[in-house]
């Protein structure tokens, strides 16, 4: 990870939020790289999903740039939004439309090789949805529709994968599922931006962390350069956090 | 006033302020519906009476109808979804609650039953007896009749489903042989029928004690009427109550299989999908064709009146599919999704184009009767109409959207 290379998705100098005289959002700078994995932690409240939405295109910026491979989504909308697949933390999906139907309109969507068919079927199989392959998923239960959430998003092979709270309402096998796909994706060359409150299971799959705070990074870097930066030699994700909240409250 | 019936009433107030705001808008901007539904209706009356023989029974006609009309008598009880979490503990207070829900649809039911009477005592003064004493005392026992489905409806919304189906087959064949009697075919004899009334109504008394609320069966009923009226005021404006039913038409959706997987066909692929699987549209679509296509069947050769019932059927189901843009507008994936920036126009446009001319092509296919010329006129006239209203139209229609949405 040492050499210098052209990031995958660049924000500098972010502004931004619901209300253009009410920003929520104060000076963000970070990179996601390829072949990383950058965890965005915070509390809630903290600016993670307002971040997201900046990313995806949902919110515009009021100053600074978001560029994915150097690329604004002002400039080239398209080609923006096929560089990146997200996975929303409330699964979101058309409800008359049956889980491989959503695989065809994703497939149509980032304009996928034919080969597409075996990768879903691969995916299907990895989360246990084979049978499901053909119903609404108005009759899936939570964790059912987040695995259909995770499915779309993985069928396609974008430059940035945007995660939100991922593991919330899955079972361990598809938690563990998920993980080998995001590290898999990863040693691809793809960059993966997760947000989550899961602390220790991040500090396991994240290369390095965006600590966001009332709208600002308070830290960044990896586990390492945390642990540097706060002085707290030895000390895991969760103390760090803690500790850097609780003396951000105090000030 | 106590507390619960307080409730119930602050209940119905809610639900009917927001109803007269959408019937209100209705009623001001399509106020010519009902006319020209008026019309149709008096030259189908005209027409029927014309053409069908004198000797031939109109109870058969009259019958069936007002046994849909008697047996479908859904309670409205105003349950909201968090009542068996917060009301079930007071279940036993709630006496009051249902009495007034069960009074409530029997008055409004009672006023629709009237109003559909009314609408066919033409034939039934025509045909059947032309004594309004008759009619009267037809409409009078009709009544009783409803008000005692209206209770036993109740009674069945505390069975389990299978049960109740059973139950609404058994209550339509007793409704259809009482509306035969009333219409003069008496295929029992009238105190046989009186007899299974009467055992009927000691019947549902029975279940009523051995049974007791169904809370789940509550709550999907209410939301289905709520989705009925609100799915009615989809067609003319958006509903922001609107919850969209889903059909999942596997054998039409096939039809569907042969568009090639292109970015660019995305959003047809999408729309067509949406507008065959969402309930009340598909419906209404195969219902308004079916309509066009008996109406066209029975209808004289007469070139005005075709035309006039071709076109109306198109626009009636150009209206509501036009309508369906409204809830396929808003949609997340397609701020995520790389598809090309006209994608969602030209799709919907597309889906429009191809509901609508094979509306058209069904239609003039009936017409064939008159003779091949009438055929190919027809489906000119209706790829005219149908590329008119989905693309000069549609098309300004969904751009205005467009501009609004950035």
């Amino acid at each position: 990870m040492g050499e210098v290379q052209e990031p995958i998705l660049k924000i500098e100098h972010l502004v931004g939020g619901y209300l253009k005289r009410k920003p929520v959002l104060h000076d963000i700078n970070f990179e996601v790289h390829s072949n990383e994995i950058v965890g965005l932690i915070g509390l809630n409240g903290a600016g993670k999903s307002t971040t997201i939405k900046h990313i995806l295109g949902l919110l515009e910026p009021v100053e600074g740039t978001i560029r994915i491979h150097g690329i604004s989504r002002q400039e080239k909308r398209e080609l923006y939004q096929s560089k990146l697949t997200y996975i929303p933390e409330a699964p979101i999906f058309y409800e008359q439309l049956t889980l491989w139907e959503h695989l065809e309109l994703t497939a149509m969507a980032y304009d996928l090789h034919e080969s597409w068919a075996e990768t879903a079927s691969l995916l299907l199989q990895e989360f246990r949805m084979e049978k499901m392959k053909h119903w609404l998923p108005e009759t899936f239960s939570k964790g059912m529709k987040q695995k259909l959430m995770i499915i779309c998003a993985f069928l396609a092979r974008p430059s940035l994968y945007v995660i939100d709270e991922p593991f919330l309402g899955l079972d361990p096998r598809a938690i563990q599922s998920l993980l080998a796909l995001m590290d898999k994706r990863k040693e691809e060359g793809s960059g993966i931006l997760v947000s989550t409150h899961i602390l220790a299971t991040a500090e396991r799959f994240c290369n390095r962390f965006v600590l966001l705070h009332e709208g600002r990074i308070l830290l960044q870097g990896t586990l390492r350069q945390l642990q540097q930066q706060t002085q707290l030699e030895q000390a895991s994700l969760d103390e760090i956090f803690m500790r850097v909240t609780e003396v951000s409250r105090d000030e | 006033m106590n507390s619960i019936r307080k409730l119930w009433f602050d209940r119905v107030a809610w639900f009917w302020n927001d109803a007269i705001k959408y019937l209100k808008i209705i009623l001001v901007g399509y106020a010519y519906l009902p006319l020209i539904l008026l019309i149709v209706m008096a030259y189908l009356y005209h027409y029927l009476l014309k053409v069908i023989p004198l000797e031939w029974e109109f109870g058969w006609i009259l019958a069936p109808l007002l046994t849909i009309a008697i047996t479908r008598s859904p309670v409205r009880t105003f349950i909201k979804k968090p009542d068996p979490l917060f009301l079930f503990p007071m279940e036993h207070r709630l006496t009051d609650y249902f009495r007034a829900s069960l009074l409530y649809s029997a008055l409004v039911q009672g006023f629709s039953l009237f109003f559909m009477f009314l609408l066919l005592s033409p034939l039934y003064y025509a045909k059947i007896s032309p004594s309004s004493g008759d009619f009267y005392q037809a409409f009078i026992l009709l009544l009783g009749v409803k008000w005692s489905n209206v209770w036993a409806a109740w009674n069945e919304s505390r069975l389990p489903q299978l049960a109740r189906g059973v139950h609404v087959v058994g209550r339509s064949g007793l409704n259809f042989l009482i509306c035969l009697y009333l219409f003069h075919i008496p295929l029992i004899p009238g105190t046989l029928l009186l007899a299974l009334w009467v055992g009927w109504i000691l019947y549902y008394a029975g279940v009523w004690k051995k049974t007791r609320l169904h809370w789940p069966n509550l709550v999907q009923k209410e939301e289905e009427s709520q989705a009925r009226f609100y799915s009615f005021a989809q067609w003319f404006m958006d509903v922001p109550h609107y919850t969209v039913r889903i059909k999942k038409r596997t054998l039409w959706v096939r039809l569907l299989q042969r568009i090639p997987l292109l970015p660019k066909k995305g959003h047809f692929y999408l729309y067509s999908r949406s507008l065959l699987r969402y309930r009340d549209v598909s419906s209404h679509y195969f219902r308004l064709t079916v309509f066009g296509g008996v109406f066209l069947l029975a209808m004289p050769p007469s070139g005005i009146g075709v035309t006039i019932v071709f076109l109306f059927s198109l626009a009636s189901n150009a209206i509501q599919l036009m309508n369906a843009w409204n809830r396929l507008k808003v949609s997340f994936w397609d701020r995520i999704h790389p598809f090309p920036a006209n994608s969602r126009k030209k799709g919907f446009q597309r889906v429009l184009f191809l509901f609508l001319f094979l509306q058209s092509v069904l239609m003039s296919v009936v017409l064939a009767k008159n003779g091949l010329l009438w055929l190919a006129s027809y489906v000119l006239l209706g790829l005219f109409f149908s590329y008119l209203v989905s693309y000069p139209i549609m098309g300004r229609k969904i751009d205005k959207a467009l501009t609004l949405e950035t």
